[in-house]
């Protein structure tokens, strides 16, 4: 999962942000705003995960290490502010941030809503395995890096997770 | 693709499918890079003057129940910037008086001498390391023991910390907010120093953050009872005084399962305790047997122990016969209004 093909050996901690920027920002947001459902939130978690690296880069010196360290850094802060949010958000449930688009068929958009909404009544664990593995695409050891948990733990977080969405969504039939 | 998830389960490709069109409708502003720079520039400020650390004080202050926050940042003099924001800047009272453990919280406890502390200290071949759990909605302190053979002091407090910024926590419930590099530590009489770096700066308005790594230090080294933070050789923020442990009310997680560990392997009968504290006093227990064939748990044993009560703590104990498995027991209270369970903690071990 190199961020790119440039020697990043000579890389300045600037050249390091510029990089993977361009290479993973997008897709940075995207994750935490899986998790945040706020695009603002996500944005700003993910800017200060590359300030943060940055400031690292001396001694992460490799474009792999710094991903990983940003993708650590953006679930911490996704994390921390979702803590912050929980009792708000329990008493009014934030809209979705966008309307599904009009060139969705009208039956799947509705299936895909149906299970985000399975997805988000999971506990936030559960929610974080389930993302990395099946958004971000992410091996079972790198979940378990990036969340600072065992690989045991990734494993039993995302069976659970599957079985109630499962279970979640038979109910709704 | 990796092949350690079952891939070809329609459940998968459905999730994927979702997830994947909710991701696409995100779409980033075009200003990222530039705000990134800003905010490198930033960090050559002195961090607690940067906007981006006072509006994390002032939103950790709008999730916060427990008004640690202005005990911990109110006695000293440059650092108020932080302080004032923390406290007048967002929080709601309605925030205040939504949270779950607002009837615990509302136990007034004596007035009590933060260093002083009713948490056993550490015997043996072992360091306790606090980590960050979910008490019932709320940010609260959780406590492991990892083994440890070395000095006592300052050695023993930088191996739990080196325990900490590993982000390593047995139960995977657990976290901390000091995931990542290591802290430096010493010892200046009766002052434990943690040194920082830039890393850490969107911590520093955290107050259970802050308290995480002060309960840590104190609970390893019996001398210490204040612990200073310095960020390139100066205090944090600047011109603070040294911090002492908050009461366990406001912090701790209200009821601990200590004994079975996470992922032990045990002997019938088992050995149930913890430390807590609890409506009269009574710690409820459950034991659960997960059913991997059609993922599914059942109860198998429950029971009730006695704590600590009104506010304080005390350590709970009991026995539970099971036949050999994988279970999953929680602790907790039952709500005395509507019987819920509150408070939970959960281990999932076996039985040989």
């Amino acid at each position: 999962m190199s961020g790119s093909d440039a020697p990043a050996r000579a890389w300045g901690a600037d050249d390091a942000v510029t990089h993977l920027y361009a290479a993973h920002y997008r897709g940075l947001v995207r994750l935490a705003a899986l998790l945040l459902r706020d695009t603002a939130v996500a944005e700003e978690v993910v800017q200060d995960a590359f300030v943060a690296m940055h400031g690292a880069w001396p001694r992460l010196d490799d474009p792999d290490k710094a991903l990983a360290y940003l993708r650590r850094s953006a679930l911490n802060g996704a994390r921390s502010s979702l803590r912050r949010r929980e009792v708000a958000v329990r008493l009014a449930p934030a809209p979705a941030p966008d309307e599904p688009s009009a060139e969705h068929g009208a039956l799947v958009a509705l299936e895909h809503q149906e299970m985000l909404r399975a997805l988000r009544a999971l506990p936030l664990r559960q929610r974080e395995v389930l993302v990395l593995r099946y958004y971000a695409d992410l091996t079972e050891a790198d979940i378990a890096d990036a969340l600072g948990i065992s690989r045991g733990a990734v494993k039993s977080h995302a069976s659970r997770g599957m079985a109630a969405l499962r279970a979640a969504l038979e109910e709704t039939r | 693709m990796s092949t350690q998830f079952p891939d070809d389960d329609p459940l998968a490709t459905r999730l994927h499918d979702a997830l994947d069109s909710e991701a696409a409708m995100v779409t980033p502003s075009d200003d990222g890079l530039q705000r990134i720079r800003a905010g490198v520039d930033g960090a050559h400020r002195p961090w607690w003057r940067h906007p981006a650390a006072i509006a994390v004080a002032a939103a950790v202050a709008l999730g916060t129940a427990v008004g640690v926050g202005a005990a911990v940042f109110g006695h000293d003099d440059g650092g108020t910037v932080v302080a004032t924001d923390a406290t007048t800047g967002g929080g709601t009272p309605s925030d205040a008086t939504s949270t779950p453990t607002a009837t615990t919280a509302s136990v007034q406890p004596e007035p009590q001498d933060p260093s002083i502390t009713g948490s056993p200290r550490p015997a043996g071949d072992i360091v306790y390391v606090y980590w960050i759990g979910n008490d019932s909605g709320q940010s609260r302190l959780f406590r492991e023991q990892v083994p440890y053979h070395g000095d006592g002091g300052a050695a023993a407090v930088s191996s739990a910390l080196d325990v900490v910024t590993s982000g390593h926590a047995s139960d995977p419930d657990y976290n901390t907010a000091w995931h990542g590099d290591a802290l430096g530590y010493r010892r200046d009489g009766d002052t434990g120093v943690v040194l920082l770096d830039n890393a850490y700066a969107s911590n520093w308005g955290s107050d259970i953050a802050v308290q995480e790594l002060v309960y840590t230090v104190t609970a390893n080294d019996p001398s210490v009872k204040q612990v200073q933070f310095l960020l390139r050789g100066k205090p944090a923020p600047p011109g603070s005084a040294p911090l002492t442990r908050a009461p366990m009310l406001d912090v701790q997680g209200l009821i601990w399962l200590l004994s079975p560990t996470e992922g032990a392997t045990v002997a019938s009968p088992v050995t149930i305790s913890g430390y807590g504290t609890a409506f009269e006093g009574t710690i409820s227990w459950e034991v659960r047997k997960m059913d991997k064939a059609v993922a599914t748990d059942t109860k198998v044993a429950e029971g009730h122990t006695q704590g600590g009560s009104n506010g304080e703590f005390g350590d709970f104990h009991d026995t539970v016969d099971l036949p050999p498995g994988t279970y999953e027991i929680r602790a907790f209270e039952s709500s005395p209004e509507d019987g819920s369970l509150r408070h939970v903690d959960t281990k999932t071990f076996t039985v040989q």
